[in-house]
């Protein structure tokens, strides 16, 4: 399964910063090789809305490019792409324009409309409030740690470690699993 | 059986299935994208200078006018801001209170946006918003609704229009967001037991492009883009409801509308067009929905706000 992050580069790329990456062309497109895909899964599953996702990813995409254009550094391109398309999605606005983009890409053929499973984990997660959906999702999804989701999501590890407690029990709970 | 740990990654693995992706397409994409935001960054850099230029130039000018006449400035026209609320008797105590007259069975009553307070206070952010309604206007709530999502920041009266030409007002509420407004819908029903829902949306054919559950709009007039909604008549005479999205592209504009018609507290999409036409006869939003005026902070839009909501009756 592809990681999000390596592990053995978390602690430079995600909680103590590291090293700054160049943010330029190149870098978009390893990101598009490479992490988009699984990022916008992420921020799908926290959303509720894949065409959401994706106009978050590529908009914050786009954000990163035009900040590192003006000599802005970044530290590490995943970590910041997921924290801003996360609050991006938030944007029930950026919803609709986003779901009228996707039918426009569908009719022009270029986007394959594939059935949605309707999985009982999906309706579980909605029901979250969206700090334990958002801390569910990046442990179980991205497999990130207590602190490199604290850094993602700019809270503290004490915030992440009751959401996740939270939400846990709430999905156990809903998915009629044991703890 | 597995642990809620094993469940939830295998489950979550298999409900996202990250779908291929045109990598040039997305490209070009994220490549349009900065391009708009540095054109963006350009105009409101343009706009913050003309406005600093703007304000000193408007300072000196009041100087000047108050040490030639002696008078003070005139009244501001920005929204008041008080905690300050009515008693609308809604088994809690409420602040951060917005309201706007409205008609129900030809009685003016009242709409009302209000924040539950506690304790400590008025809470910073919109945890418990809830829109209340007084229809025989005699200032007390006499149904609510709520608590409201999206409220984090703030929630407030938005217009009163009468979406389905019934007579009756609706109920618009918006919430500030990062370019515009985000407009929710609800219907007042009157009588002896009167009560305030939100408009469920009924697409039979898939064809409409809009937010749901309840029926919401985006009220947005940007550099790149707008969106917005009005009011217009089908063949017999219906007043329909349009909901708008556009792209600016130049002196053209991209343009997605889905019309529905409103009964009850359901709106039906019947239509859904996409065109391009001029940007100039584009239903870009203003300061009204179907007639009915834009308050609180959004009054005056897209400008800045130049009405105040009421806050009291």
């Amino acid at each position: 399964m592809t990681v999000f992050v390596r592990q053995e580069d978390v602690e430079s790329v995600l909680v103590s910063g590291g090293t700054e990456a160049t943010v330029d062309e190149a870098a978009i497109r390893d990101f598009l090789a490479g992490p988009f895909p699984r990022v916008v899964a992420a921020v799908g599953l926290v959303a509720g809305s894949k065409a959401a996702a994706e106009d978050a990813v590529a908009e914050a995409l786009a954000r990163a490019w035009e900040r590192a254009d003006r000599g802005e550094e970044i530290r590490s391109l995943p970590a910041w792409v997921t924290h801003v398309a996360l609050n991006l999605s938030r944007s029930r606005l950026r919803r609709v324009r986003a779901e009228a983009r996707a039918r426009d890409r569908m009719e022009r053929g270029n986007l394959q409309a594939t059935p949605e499973d309707r999985l009982d984990v999906q309706r579980a997660l909605a029901g979250l409030p969206r700090r334990q959906r958002e801390v569910i999702v990046l442990h179980y999804f991205l497999e990130l740690r207590v602190a490199e989701i604290a850094s993602a999501l700019h809270v503290s590890e004490g915030t992440v470690k009751s959401s996740l407690h939270r939400g846990r029990h709430a999905m156990a709970a809903a998915l009629d699993e044991e703890e | 059986m597995p642990g809620i740990d094993d469940r939830l990654r295998r489950d979550l693995e298999r409900a996202a299935r990250p779908a291929a992706q045109d990598a040039r397409r997305l490209l070009d994409d994220v490549a349009r994208r900065r391009a708009r935001r540095s054109t963006v960054r350009r105009v409101q850099a343009g706009v913050v200078a003309f406005a600093v230029a703007a304000a000193v130039f408007g300072t000196f000018a009041v100087l000047q006018m108050r040490a030639s006449t002696g008078s003070t400035p005139g009244e501001s026209v920005a929204p008041v801001v008080t905690a300050t609320a009515p008693a609308l008797h809604l088994g809690f105590p409420t602040c951060d209170v917005s309201s706007m007259p409205i008609t129900v069975d030809g009685v003016q009553g009242f709409a009302y946006v209000a924040q539950k307070a506690s304790d400590a206070g008025c809470p910073k952010h919109g945890d418990f918003v809830v829109v209340a309604v007084d229809v025989d206007g005699d200032g007390q709530a006499d149904t609510s609704y709520g608590p409201l999502a999206d409220c984090y920041l703030s929630c407030e009266a938005f217009a009163a229009p009468d979406l389905n030409g019934d007579g009756n007002s609706e109920i618009a509420v918006s919430t500030a967001g990062a370019d515009g407004y985000g407009v929710y819908l609800f219907v007042v029903t009157g009588g002896t037991n009167p009560s305030i829902d939100p408009i469920h949306v009924s697409d039979p054919h898939g064809i409409g492009t809009i937010a749901t559950d309840p029926l919401q709009l985006a009220w947005i007039d940007v550099v790149t883009h707008f969106s917005g909604a009005h009011c217009g008549a089908l063949a017999d005479g219906t007043r329909s409801l349009i909901v708008d999205i556009g792209d600016k592209l130049g002196t053209n504009a991209d343009v997605t509308s889905t019309t529905l018609v409103l009964r009850g507290t359901t709106a039906t999409v019947l239509d859904a067009t996409h065109t391009t036409m001029p940007l100039a006869d584009a239903p870009v939003p203003k300061g009204q929905l179907c007639g009915a005026p834009i308050l609180g902070s959004a009054g005056g839009f897209p400008g800045p706000a130049a009405g105040s909501t009421s806050l009291t009756p």
